[in-house]
């Protein structure tokens, strides 16, 4: 049993992204003792309590955590078992009074297991190992396929998903900032160490005053044809009993009914395990269906997102010194579309900030009035808002509300009886009275330009005004805004341009303010 | 020599000019970020599929009385007509197929409900505000997951 932190049990790992979780205990649980064929199962409980029980001082400190986490690294999409489905993801059901850190790991520590040593200790032990390595591949413990190795554990796996998933549902308002490193160690969603100290340390960074605190406690064993065995009541009794806080433990991945520990006392005690927390795993790109793999029964107490979430996975590459970028260009924003989904501003927030530019503009582009422009870009975003868990590409997300920003100024208008902006190019209107906006350059040539743009056509000053409505206009979504083919906006923005600067040039003004 | 866009300058020139002079309003970011508050958590969405406001054609075909919109969740249609009356305005509603009892709950933007109404046998409902404003719909129903139509304004 070791109570060292991650960094010296494994290799590998860029240390630097520990840095600052000083004051978290990570421990890994390792039973040595499985390595060795015909082990005495005395010495595995012994572990077991030496790591969860005698040894491990209850008195859990603000920032202590214990991951103890070995669920099975490959998710094998086993087909799925439709007994017991588990209770739904609820988000915001927040009913427990504790904030909670998320520690989140992959680390499949041995996947090098060629002998035979343990089916007989299997039986000892009244486990069915997670997985067996065959000589076709990783085999789930429900195929029926004789082993031909050993118990395949592995410590922290990645699952800081359902960690997260746990706090969606049951803490008020955990005041959490999910931070994220894809590594040197990814291996996919959630499986990277770094993650979950980035995750870690931002949990500690945090101004939450509650404390925080979770455990994390999954094994690879399921139980052998359902029974829960007394023989881990040993050590769990003694470690989980009177912990309190919550203890997240994860169904595990085989697609299995198939009882699991811990999570298969809750079956065993019903409601005195209140704060262990057995949580299957949902998709949140198949309307949070059960992930196929996941395991699932009455013994699994809610479900969280499993796959593609936000709190464990985004497609960028980032030093682990620095915050999950949500700017324009580099933000995942898938993630941020399905974080906003559940609720979470700051990703919301990144959003609005975003496309801001672009909705707005839009409705300009259309002749609203100010207020009438307030108005229709307001109903835009609601339009986004009852859409949000209906749009899965981010990436047409711009031109999603291009459109909708454009179908909606459509109406405005046609409710209220003007006439549409105006096709022809280049028909001369006479400027408004711009008195209120020239009021606002104070450069003379920053007015000429001004006045020179509001000579332009309707059309003109639509696509011009989009061009400039954020960093980087893509055609795609300046077509969804205008109804103007992709293949128009380059030639009709060079001519535009070319107007504008033909009446700038005229204006003394703009040549007198000229640097 | 320079491969850039000679108007590239001019742009940038101009952009910073309308982010002087049309900035986006800061009570339309507020509202934005606020709007999150309205996503729904346990309703089903209605989407507004049709509205005669958009069908030009539409709406001269009925004279311009009405205007007409269609709404569709998985399980419900709402037909609503829109009458005007001054500032009041009317709902005439078709719920289909018709429930046997259903609730409808027309939410205001403030998060107030404006207005409620009973269907009747037929699905047939009729609602009538006080002024026009943006609203949805919220159909309850017995044995079935709320309905919410998208926002729309009136």
């Amino acid at each position: 049993m070791r109570a060292e932190p991650f960094t010296t049990l494994l290799t590998g790992i860029n240390n630097d992204v520990f840095s600052g979780i000083e004051d978290v205990e990570i421990w890994q649980l390792e039973l040595p003792a499985l390595r060795r064929e015909g082990q005495d199962i005395f010495d595995v409980t012994r572990a077991l309590r030496s790591a969860l029980g005698e040894g491990y001082e209850r008195t859990v400190s603000p920032n202590h955590v214990l991951v103890a986490a070995p669920v099975s690294d490959e998710c094998p999409h086993g087909s799925p078992i439709q007994a017991n489905a588990i209770p739904p993801f609820v988000p915001n059901a927040g009913v427990l009074n504790a904030a909670v850190a998320v520690i989140d790991s992959g680390y499949q520590w041995d996947k090098n297991w060629t002998a035979n040593p343990l089916d007989a200790m299997c039986q000892q032990l009244e486990v069915k190992p997670g997985m067996h390595p065959t000589p076709g591949g990783w085999v789930n413990d429900d195929d029926d396929v004789p082993s031909v190795a050993g118990v395949y554990l592995d410590a922290l796996s990645g699952h800081a998903n359902f960690v997260a998933g746990l706090i969606a549902q049951r803490i008020a308002q955990p005041n959490i900032t999910i931070w994220n490193h894809n590594g040197s160690f990814a291996a996919g969603p959630g499986h990277s160490l770094p993650t979950e100290a980035a995750v870690c340390r931002s949990l500690l960074d945090s101004q939450s005053n509650a404390l925080t605190k979770v455990t994390y406690v999954g094994f690879a064993f399921a139980t052998l044809d359902d029974h829960v065995s007394n023989l881990w009541d040993i050590p769990f009794k003694s470690s989980i009993d009177g912990i309190g806080h919550p203890v997240v433990a994860p169904a595990g991945n085989q697609g299995s009914a198939n009882k699991r520990y811990p999570a298969a006392l809750n079956a065993k005690y019903p409601g005195q395990y209140p704060n262990v927390f057995g949580v299957g795993s949902l998709d949140d790109t198949a309307g949070h269906a059960i992930s196929t793999f996941s395991n699932r029964g009455d013994w699994v107490a809610c479900s969280t997102v499993g796959e593609n979430v936000f709190s464990t996975f985004l497609d960028i590459d980032m030093p682990p010194e620095e915050e999950p970028t949500k700017g324009p260009h580099d933000f995942a924003s898938n993630e941020l579309m399905r974080a906003a989904a559940r609720g979470d501003q700051a990703a919301w927030n990144a959003i609005v900030e975003r496309f801001q530019g672009l909705v707005w503009a839009t409705a300009r582009a259309h002749r609203l009035s100010h207020a009438d422009a307030a108005d229709v870009a307001q109903t835009t975003w609601l339009r986004l808002v009852e859409h949000l868990d209906r749009i899965h590409d981010a990436e047409r997300l711009g031109g999603w509300l291009a459109t909708t920003a454009r179908r909606e100024c459509l109406r405005y208008i046609r409710l209220n009886g003007r006439e549409l902006p105006s096709d022809e190019a280049d028909t001369f209107e006479a400027p408004a009275d711009d008195s209120f906006e020239l009021g606002l350059l104070a450069k003379e040539r920053d007015a000429a330009l001004w006045r020179s743009f509001r000579k332009l056509s309707e059309r003109c000053q639509a696509l011009l005004r989009l061009l400039v409505s954020q960093d980087e206009p893509s055609y795609d979504e300046i077509s969804a805004a205008l109804d103007m083919p992709v293949g128009a906006i380059g030639p009709t923005r060079m001519r535009c341009l070319e107007k504008l600067r033909g009446f700038a040039t005229v204006d003394p003004a703009f040549q007198g303010g000229a640097a | 020599m320079s491969t850039s866009d000679p108007h590239d300058e001019l742009l940038a020139e101009l952009r910073s000019v309308i982010d002087r002079v049309d900035p986006v309003p800061p009570e339309v970011t507020e509202f934005a970020q606020a709007a999150l508050g309205w996503r729904r958590l346990d309703a089903d969405l209605a989407e507004l599929l049709a509205d005669s406001a958009l069908e030009a054609e539409a709406a001269l075909a009925r004279g311009g009385e009405g205007r007409w919109l269609t709404f569709r969740a998985d399980d419900l249609t709402i037909d609503v007509e829109v009458q005007a009356d001054g500032d009041a305005r009317t709902l005439l509603g078709q719920l289909a197929p018709p429930p046997a009892t259903a609730t409808i709950e027309v939410q205001a933007g403030d998060g107030d409900i404006a207005a409620t109404a009973e269907s009747d046998k037929l699905g047939r409902f009729r609602v009538t505000l006080a002024a026009g404003g943006r609203i949805r719909l919220r159909i309850l129903r017995e044995g079935a997951a709320p309905v919410e139509t998208s926002w729309l304004s009136v």
